[in-house]
């Protein structure tokens, strides 16, 4: 019970984020996009609570509208990547021969890489915008779970209630979709939550080496990116988008962590 | 006197790697009969079960079922099979979804085949009541009761079709000595009640007087002796037999 009080807060606080970012617009206080070069790099103050950046842009409305770029963008990559990763590993799993060597030689391949290299360099090739980084990063990232998923059906494989439910007339691909996966689905759950914190410093990555999202879309990474001059001047640009990339990484790995905690039985209270 | 035979194993070979866990068995189940097959563990008992059922590919001999040669069957064209044949495994819980409750697990072969939910919710009920648990346990799950529950629960699920052929693998070896005999009568009973025939795996000869009507006993991957239950019990003849009888003795 201990386990799941620990839990509650993160929880809270992870919500918290999805909502600014669902309602970003509204929440924002100014426009995030109106430029106005007379109150451009103005320090906080109490119109601008974050001060503006070198456009006389609102950096608290960016960040707030930043958030749902960031976070939206990286949710639905994780969302892809996690269900086409488990998709792949279970069928690998559970049909075993040649389509498994096949799917895991492959990983092998994608894994083989060194991730931010590689999505650097796929990120490059396709051109800039979040659809390139999101799909230079889910190149690399899928195999996370491809493995995870394997290494859970195989253990799995040879359970009784397996072919408990091939004599009740399932088919292999029913024993898949209504057996393994619910199955296996508490540990993807949990290592998709913690890896939601790296895909957003991933996604910010590419976006502040200009290989994300282009100007003058709000987000974080871009943000930071437009600010990195600022930091002497003006630190609040670049601070601000990155105090948010720390925050929403720290509360997603921390849910996790906590996440794990809760599902994983042979831990100790 | 054998009718004719339900499922008829012949000249079976299995091989794992190069070791030869079964060597040339066969063996005839006839309609409503029960079969014992007894031997000492890493006899090949559970490796012909699954050979059987097609849980896994033979590599020698054939395999028919109601007539019809099954041996090469696909899994998909087993499906249409295993509406007369179904299995109870040694390891009650671990023969349940764990995320499923009981009564989910007890209705899928009857959903899987077309019988109305609402229907096969009263046949749930029905069906624990029969096996002796009380119909609140269709929400329980599986690690919420005990083992001699479970199998209870496992005998439920695999008579809802009412099969021809029950294969029955080790079935009260994961449980204590009264729950042991309890389950035994309730199996005897609900095989003379249906009419089905079944085959009784074990390592323990004691188990069968009284449910099988005849018993072959296997050793190192071939059938050694066979015969009717009490012949066997009363004048084995292999060292095989004889082993185990002494073993049930002492037991």
């Amino acid at each position: 019970m201990r386990k799941y009080h620990a839990l509650i807060p993160f929880v809270i606080l992870a919500s918290l984020l999805l909502v600014v970012a669902l309602f970003a617009p509204a929440i924002a206080p100014l426009d995030p996009y109106a430029q106005d070069l007379s109150v451009a790099l103005l320090p906080p103050d109490d119109t601008y609570l974050l001060g503006t950046d070198r456009y006389g842009r609102d950096v608290l409305s960016r960040v707030i509208v930043g958030s749902r770029t960031t976070l939206g963008a990286s949710l639905a990559l994780l969302i892809v990547i996690s269900v086409g990763g488990t998709l792949i590993g279970a069928v690998a799993g559970y049909r075993g021969g040649k389509i498994d060597t096949a799917l895991m030689r492959l990983s092998d391949v994608a894994l083989a890489f060194p991730a931010m290299v590689f999505a650097i360099a796929v990120a490059g090739v396709l051109g800039g915008g979040l659809v390139s980084a999101a799909v230079a990063i889910a190149l690399i990232s899928w195999p996370k779970y491809a493995r995870l998923a394997r290494g859970l059906v195989l253990q799995m494989r040879s359970m009784p209630y397996l072919a408990a439910a091939r004599f009740a007339g399932r088919s292999e691909t029913e024993i898949l979709i209504y057996h393994v996966m619910p199955n296996i689905a508490a540990p993807i759950i949990v290592t998709a939550t913690a890896h939601l914190g790296t895909l957003i410093m991933e996604m910010a990555g590419l976006s502040f080496l200009g290989l994300g999202a282009m100007p003058p879309t709000a987000e974080w990474g871009a943000m930071m990116n437009n600010g990195r001059s600022l930091l002497q001047t003006s630190p609040w640009v670049i601070l601000s988008p990155g105090i948010a990339i720390f925050i929403a990484v720290s509360i997603f790995n921390m849910l996790g962590d906590k996440l794990r905690d809760v599902f994983d039985t042979h831990l100790n209270e | 006197m054998m009718n004719e035979p339900i499922l008829s194993l012949s000249h079976i070979k299995k091989k794992y790697s190069s070791h030869l866990v079964l060597d040339d068995v066969s063996i005839d189940i006839g309609i409503g009969e029960c079969v014992g097959l007894v031997g000492k563990s890493g006899c090949g008992k559970s490796t012909l079960m699954s050979v059987a059922t097609r849980m896994i590919p033979c590599d020698g001999g054939s395999i028919s079922f109601r007539g019809e040669d099954i041996t090469h069957a696909s899994r998909s064209a087993m499906m249409a099979y295993y509406a007369n044949m179904q299995m109870i495994f040694q390891q009650p819980i671990d023969s349940f979804d764990p995320r499923r409750a009981i009564g989910d697990s007890i209705m899928e072969p009857m959903i899987c085949r077309g019988v109305p939910r609402a229907e096969s919710k009263a046949r749930v009920i029905e069906l624990l009541m029969r096996v002796g648990l009380p119909e609140d346990y269709a929400e329980r799950y599986p690690h919420e009761v005990s083992g001699g529950e479970c199998q209870r629960a496992a005998i439920a699920r695999a008579i809802a079709m009412k099969p021809m052929l029950l294969f029955c693998d080790e079935i009260t070896s994961a449980l204590d000595a009264t729950v042991q005999k309890e389950i035994i009568i309730l199996m005897r009973e609900l095989i003379h009640e249906n009419h089905m025939a079944s085959l009784f795996v074990t390592h323990d000869i004691a188990l069968l007087p009284g449910i099988a009507d005849c018993v072959a006993v296997m050793a190192k991957g071939r059938i050694v002796e066979r015969g009717t239950t009490s012949d066997v019990i009363a004048h084995p003849k292999s060292d095989a037999a004889k082993e185990l009888i002494d073993a049930a003795d002492l037991w």
